[in-house]
Parts: structure tokens; C-alpha cells; sequence
């Protein structure tokens, strides 16, 4: 597979081995969870409602809090810069939408110092879920009666498998370069 | 547009940002996500299991990274 240099340079440019934490959320249970429908753009259900209060709470607590103990052996706790990322589907912007954007002064670790919007809504189309296709609204059991050849060929190749008119989640060419980012890049890569 | 391929620049912009994120996202999408900063296997990904309500907490660099959290039962 072919890398352009201009890429190599720029992923090198970029790497930084500090450590960084993700938080890892799926978005509140939906109207179509509820009915057990795939796909959709539905609206959270009151449970999902529940979660999205649950989860700012936990945003503001925990992700955008730091907590140590200074010199004279005390607890302290301030607000560190986060960052908040949804897809553009109406059930993960909803489970956001209790969360708070404060803008606030903020350090650093580098001790640089700027102005900052803690949990800035970033809805990213990059981030939606993999399309359904013809499925798309429809209950497994739905799937199953009306594409029965279609429902057997998931459960046996998922990776492989797209809906049809749907997305494929195989195929890839990602990759980069140096230890274990170079192996979480290859991990990606096409194997055709 | 592909599925795996359109997370590439996604995957590469959590490669570069220093601050946490917290990312609110869907099943199918999270797996590809976990899978790749996990360095698991691409054909394990469609079999890991994102509950709903819960949080995942990964941290790429450190060992023993995952911690899930459960905030509405």
C-alpha cells in the first residue's frame, strides 16, 4: 500500500505521547431502542432523558475535573479543559443537550493559559451510525421475516456485511508509522 | 462512504488532541473506536458489547485502561 510522504510527516508532527482518556458513551436509550427498531433519527424516550441528566452530571464531576493534592498536603479540585463530541443524529445531541458550556480561563499542563468552552458542542457527521439501508426503521424480527437470506448473511459475516443500500463496516486504508500507533493504524488497514 | 474510512480522520484527531473528550455515539460506531485504540482484531469489533448507560473509559497509554461505569441501571 502506498503512504505519501506529506502524510508520514504530518502523523509524526502530530504524535505526542502524553496521556490522554477518552470517555466512550452511547447515546441515551431512543424511541426506536424502546420499540426495538435499527436506525432512524428518533428522539430519546424518558429513560434516555434520565441518562442524559445522569451524564452531565458526570461530565462536569468527573471529565472536566482535576483532582490533586497541592503542596501543604490539601485536596484541591479545578476544572480542566474537555471536549465534547456527538454525531449529528437527534439521540446523541439530545443525551448532550444537559451539559453544560461554560468558557473559562484555562492552563495547561505546558502552563500556556487561554480562553476556553468547556464541552463545546461538536456534532460530527463522521461519527453517525453505520446506515441500515433498506433495513433502516425496521425491527430484527422484521428483517428476519422479510430479508430472511439477508438476516442469515449478517448473523455469518458481520464485519463484511452491509445492509443493502447500506454501509460496510470492512475496508479500510488507514496507516501510519512508529510503535503502537503504527500497530493500531495497520490494525485498520485493508486486508483484500 | 465507508464506514471504517470515514473514522479515519476521526481516529487521528483522538490521536492528537490533549485534552479528555468525551464522545456520545452509537454502537456500531464506539466498536470500530474501541477496537482500534484496544488494538484488537478488526473481526473481533462487531462482537463487542457497548451497553446502553453506560461509560467507557479508555486510556490508550496506561495499562489496565478500561473502566466502565454504570449511571442508570
Amino acid at each position: 500500500m502506498y503512504i505519501s510522504s506529506k502524510k508520514v510527516v504530518h502523523f509524526i508532527m502530530h504524535m505526542h505521547t502524553l496521556p490522554r482518556t477518552f470517555y466512550f458513551t452511547r447515546h441515551g436509550q431512543s424511541e426506536y431502542n424502546e420499540l426495538g427498531k435499527i436506525g432512524g433519527d428518533s428522539g430519546l424516550s424518558v429513560n434516555g432523558e434520565e441518562y442524559a441528566r445522569r451524564l452531565a452530571k458526570f461530565a462536569h464531576d468527573v471529565i472536566g475535573k482535576d483532582k490533586f493534592t497541592n503542596e501543604h498536603g490539601e485536596e484541591v479540585e479545578v476544572t480542566r479543559p474537555a471536549r465534547l463530541w456527538t454525531s449529528t443524529l437527534r439521540r446523541t445531541q439530545e443525551t448532550a443537550k444537559f451539559i453544560k458550556h461554560i468558557e473559562f480561563e484555562a492552563k495547561w499542563d505546558n502552563g500556556d493559559i487561554g480562553k476556553w468552552v468547556q464541552f463545546r458542542p461538536m456534532p460530527r457527521r463522521n461519527l453517525d451510525e453505520i446506515y441500515a439501508g433498506v433495513c433502516d426503521g425496521m425491527t430484527y424480527k422484521e428483517i428476519e421475516y422479510q430479508y430472511p437470506d439477508e438476516f442469515a448473511r449478517r448473523q455469518d459475516h458481520k464485519l463484511a456485511y452491509r445492509y443493502p443500500r447500506g454501509q460496510y463496516t470492512k475496508c479500510v486504508c488507514l496507516q501510519g508509522l512508529a510503535h503502537e500507533t503504527f500497530l493500531r493504524f495497520r490494525y485498520i488497514q485493508i486486508s483484500r | 462512504m465507508d464506514v471504517i474510512l470515514r473514522l479515519e480522520p476521526i481516529a487521528q484527531e483522538m490521536e492528537r488532541v490533549r485534552e479528555p473528550i468525551l464522545i456520545i455515539g452509537h454502537q456500531g460506531i464506539l466498536r470500530i473506536l474501541y477496537a482500534y485504540f484496544m488494538g484488537m482484531k478488526r473481526e473481533d469489533a462487531p462482537h463487542i458489547d457497548i451497553p446502553l448507560n453506560h461509560i467507557i473509559k479508555l486510556s490508550p497509554h496506561a495499562v489496565g485502561s478500561i473502566i466502565v461505569e454504570c449511571l442508570l441501571t
